[in-house]
């Protein structure tokens, strides 16, 4: 009996790891430079990615017409990317601060659906920084 | 203050490993001065570590901007009870802190058991003084909480707390985590302890139990806090995100509630001993895993300290435990092996059995989530991320296992159960959850998960009720009492079965609030006062724009009535701030979004502020409609109840 | 200097308090059997506990006849087993 149990169970957890595995099919994401978009040929339109910078000073242009939509550049070392992006922005979007983008690049343009802000100085402050001092 | 604190953490860290070598000496000659002092070296060290706990807190709240760690996380105008806080915001003080919480523990241990358990004590002190030892490292040589501050000039001011931070109940979830976080040490030493000392019977199983299940409580609720915090603060309108940090937490709740289910099995029947202390050793070792991805930054998380040179020191200590543990294990694989034998596939045990599978699994799966983006970075060159909708399909379909197999276990008979009592049992749990699908379906819901939820939920209900119903009507018969004194009677008879029962229901809750998920809306505008908006039935007004200087930050408050079929609801003021507004330094400032929300049984009305123009007076809103979110927290509240009762001490002792 | 007083009143007074057993007369420990018979009770306990549920949940009507006899058979025997341990020991 014991050893059917063990087969059982073994059976059963393999089923699981068997699940997970499948589970990735169509959600990943893949985290990729702005090079890797315009020279690898793995990107499809319509396939998603994620990538991270940071907002070129001045670069954030808000719509006259729509105060929702919204394009800037992002900004790695050298590579420039223009993005846009149509929803509410985190609090701590601005320029020069450190963004990771989600969406699908369409050659040109890469259209943004999710847009995350990191901020180093969220938890740890720089005192040498500071202002406070006299 | 700042020397005398330091001198306290190395005073400690010296004596922590003269207690380590005292209980290595009694191991090896048996002569008990050594064990006795080492108890009291060990007290000691508990002792000085509170010290330094409140030498620290009392620099927080005098302000002593000469200790680093104040200045960079208070500053004179933070408010009193978040000076208390500051001391788990930040890297150096959250160690500290972790290590107060341990050395309360440990110091409760040593009173609990002085004169219990004289084979397993030397070893539970000696493991407990490790991992005090290895924080106290930490916190001596890599993060000290009494560090000077660097500048050449000398400060007015701190940089002050994070506003989002300055929440209540940021004052009590991470708190609530580290009880549950650094528990996990106890069990952990007394299962170290019981394979040194070759005592693997139930005692070492038996007296950590309710050790585990409070600690398995402070983590769960630590967690719910977490979600209830990020729901309620920060305004994307959902309690789980996946995020790598709440994973960390999350795996090792799910391999501790796999052994408080297990450990059942070892105490009743004396089996399961060698996945018993696997499962114990693996969710220790999650605990510090979990520490370790915090601290060390390889994971992108809104909860990454900075990056510092504490992440690979967490790793080698993960390594450590690994090593030791598997070493053990092995070593003691022999005395560990039960010889019992499971007898059928339909009972109580196999149950169990099958609950713990099921457990493991979620967390394999959550981890291999949480690493793969390490994983595929090392294999592949690429990062390759998997969000929440990898979860969501992953462990949805096994979390609806697991409510299905919390349904059926309590009323499977242990060893064998026969057919007849199956029929018996569930033909009407059963019929009543497939009614229960039927009528939803009818009311128009067609997606599969909330279908099986809403049957399952009935399912689990009803067996449940009818456990509780069935054990009143034989205590009425056979005592004559009344319905309520049965109900009391048999609850405290046997506190950790019904008080587990009541625990599932809380999960129960927590499903319902779960599937509401699939029905939430949520859109964006830009608004100027006057303008209405619908959404899922409701007309939003945004009737009014005001602004206003307070304390530390200006705020924009918008004024938002809102009717359903011309009734009114209520008025939800959404608020976007500007902290530290009078800054010079623009960089400094920092926006912030606080929310406003109405909630409901049904549903939440939940707005954010989202950002102004203030020269054309247009805002940006956004109004979200999140259905069944109370009944999480709900079933946070019955999961709470139920833990208590199975807690509640035992007038019998022990 | 402050800080260095109650540094040094700290240590002294830490110190003190640790080794005081050290002047206590050698002692050794020999608990083995004790264990041994502290662990068979609490196996009777749980064995003891385990009939009185099993009793419970047949007159619940939870568990068939035949699966309470041949279990309530199983349990008795086991614990009858560990009395005699028990006294085997405790001569």
């Amino acid at each position: 009996m014991n050893k059917k149990f063990a087969a059982v169970i073994i059976s059963v957890a393999l089923l699981m790891m068997v699940w997970v595995g499948l589970g990735f099919e169509g959600n990943e994401l893949p985290y990729v430079t702005i090079q890797d978009l315009t020279t690898k040929e793995t990107v499809k339109p319509g396939k998603r990615f994620r990538l991270g910078g940071n907002v070129k000073e001045g670069s954030i242009i808000r719509s006259e017409t729509d105060p929702l939509a919204l394009s800037f550049v992002l900004l790695q070392e050298e590579q420039q990317l223009p993005v846009s992006y149509h929803k509410i922005v985190p609090d701590m979007f601005k320029d020069g601060s450190e963004v990771i983008v989600e969406g699908i690049f369409n050659g040109e343009r890469f259209y943004a659906d999710n847009l995350m802000t990191k901020c180093a100085s969220r938890y740890e402050g720089d005192l040498r920084k500071s202002d406070t001092s006299i | 203050m700042p020397t005398y604190g330091a001198a306290l953490l190395s005073l400690s860290l010296g004596l922590c490993f003269l207690t380590v070598v005292l209980m290595g000496l009694f191991v090896r000659k048996g002569d008990e001065r050594y064990f006795f002092v080492g108890q009291r070296t060990c007290l000691t060290v508990c002792f000085l570590v509170v010290l330094a706990t409140i030498t620290l807190l009392a620099g927080l709240m005098k302000s002593d901007f000469n200790v680093d760690y104040v200045a960079k996380y208070t500053s004179i105008g933070t408010p009193t009870i978040y000076k208390f806080t500051a001391l788990w915001a930040g890297q150096s003080g959250s160690l500290l802190f972790w290590l107060f919480v341990l050395s309360c523990y440990v110091a409760v241990v040593i009173v609990q058991n002085r004169n219990r358990h004289e084979k397993l004590m030397p070893y539970v002190i000696m493991t407990l003084s490790v991992i005090q030892g290895f924080f106290l490292l930490m916190v001596n040589f890599v993060a000290n909480p009494f560090a000077p501050v660097e500048t050449d000039f000398i400060l007015q001011d701190g940089l002050g707390l994070n506003p989002l931070l300055q929440n209540p109940t940021m004052a009590i979830h991470p708190p609530m985590l580290y009880l549950g976080y650094v528990g996990f040490s106890v069990p952990f030493a007394f299962a170290i302890a019981a394979l040194c000392s070759r005592q693997l019977d139930a005692v070492w199983v038996r007296s950590i139990r309710r050790w585990t299940l409070f600690t398995w409580l402070a983590l769960g609720i630590g967690i719910l806090l977490g979600g209830w915090w990020a729901y309620n603060e920060l305004g994307w309108g959902g309690y789980w995100a996946w995020d790598p940090v709440e994973n960390a937490s999350f795996m090792p709740w799910l391999t501790g509630t796999a052994f408080i289910h297990s450990i059942i099995i070892q105490e009743k029947k004396n089996m399961l001993r060698v996945w018993n202390m696997i499962l114990i050793l693996v969710t220790f070792l999650l605990c510090i895993f979990g520490t370790f991805l915090t601290r060390s930054g390889i994971v992108s998380s809104v909860h990454s300290f900075t990056q510092s040179s504490l992440g690979p020191m967490f790793f080698g200590f993960v390594l450590l435990i690994l090593a030791v543990s598997i070493y053990l294990v092995l070593s003691r694989l022999d005395d560990l092996k039960s010889g019992k034998r499971m007898e059928s596939f339909v009972s109580r045990e196999s149950g169990f059995l099958f609950n713990n599978v099921v457990f493991v699994s979620i967390c394999f799966a959550v981890l291999w989530g949480t690493m793969f983006p390490i994983i595929s970075e090392a294999v592949t060159g690429t990062q390759i991320t998997v969000g929440a909708p990898f979860f969501n399909q992953i462990t949805i379909p096994i979390g609806l296992l697991l409510l299905t197999l919390s349904g059926i276990g309590p009323l499977l008979a242990w060893r064998r159960t026969s057919r007849e009592s199956l029929t018996r049992n569930f033909s009407i749990p059963v019929l009543i959850g497939l009614v229960m699908a039927g009528v939803v379906m009818i009311a128009g819901v067609r997606s599969i998960y909330p279908v099986m939820t809403v049957a399952l939920t009935a399912f689990v209900t009803s067996t449940i009720s009818t456990e509780f119903w069935r054990g009143i009507t034989v205590r009425r018969r056979k005592f004559n009492e009344s319905s309520l004194q049965a109900l009391f009677r048999m609850i405290s008879k046997n506190r950790s079965r019904y008080g587990g029962y009541i625990v599932h229901i809380g999960i129960v809750f927590m499903f319902v609030g779960f599937i509401g998920k699939a029905f939430d809306k949520d859109r964006e505008w830009a608004m100027s006062v006057g303008d209405e908006v619908r959404i899922a039935g409701y007309d939003i007004r945004l009737t009014a724009l005001d602004e206003e200087e307070r304390s530390n930050h200006y705020a924009w408050i918008a004024t938002l009535d809102v009717t359903k079929k011309g009734e009114t609801v209520t008025s939800l003021q959404p608020e976007k701030r500007i902290y530290f507004h009078k800054n010079p330094n623009p960089d400094r400032r920092q926006p912030h979004s606080e929310l406003s929300l109405h909630s409901t049984w049904r549903e939440d009305v939940y707005s954010v502020f989202g950002g102004i123009d203030p020269e054309k007076e247009l805002l940006t809103i956004k109004i979200m409609v999140n259905r069944l979110v109370r009944f999480v927290w709900l079933g946070g509240y019955v999961l709470l109840f139920g833990t208590v009762i199975a807690l509640w001490p035992d007038r019998r002792g022990l | 200097m402050f800080a260095v007083l109650m540094i040094g009143i700290t240590f002294i007074v830490v110190i003190g308090f640790a080794i005081q057993p050290l002047f206590s007369p050698r002692a050794e420990s020999g608990e083995s059997l004790r264990s041994k018979k502290s662990a068979l009770k609490l196996r009777k306990q749980s064995i003891l506990e385990q009939i009185k549920e099993l009793e419970l949940e047949y007159e619940m009507g939870t568990v068939s006849p035949d699966d309470f006899q041949r279990n309530r058979n199983e349990l008795k025997r086991e614990a009858s087993a560990i009395m005699a341990k028990l006294e085997s020991i405790g001569t």
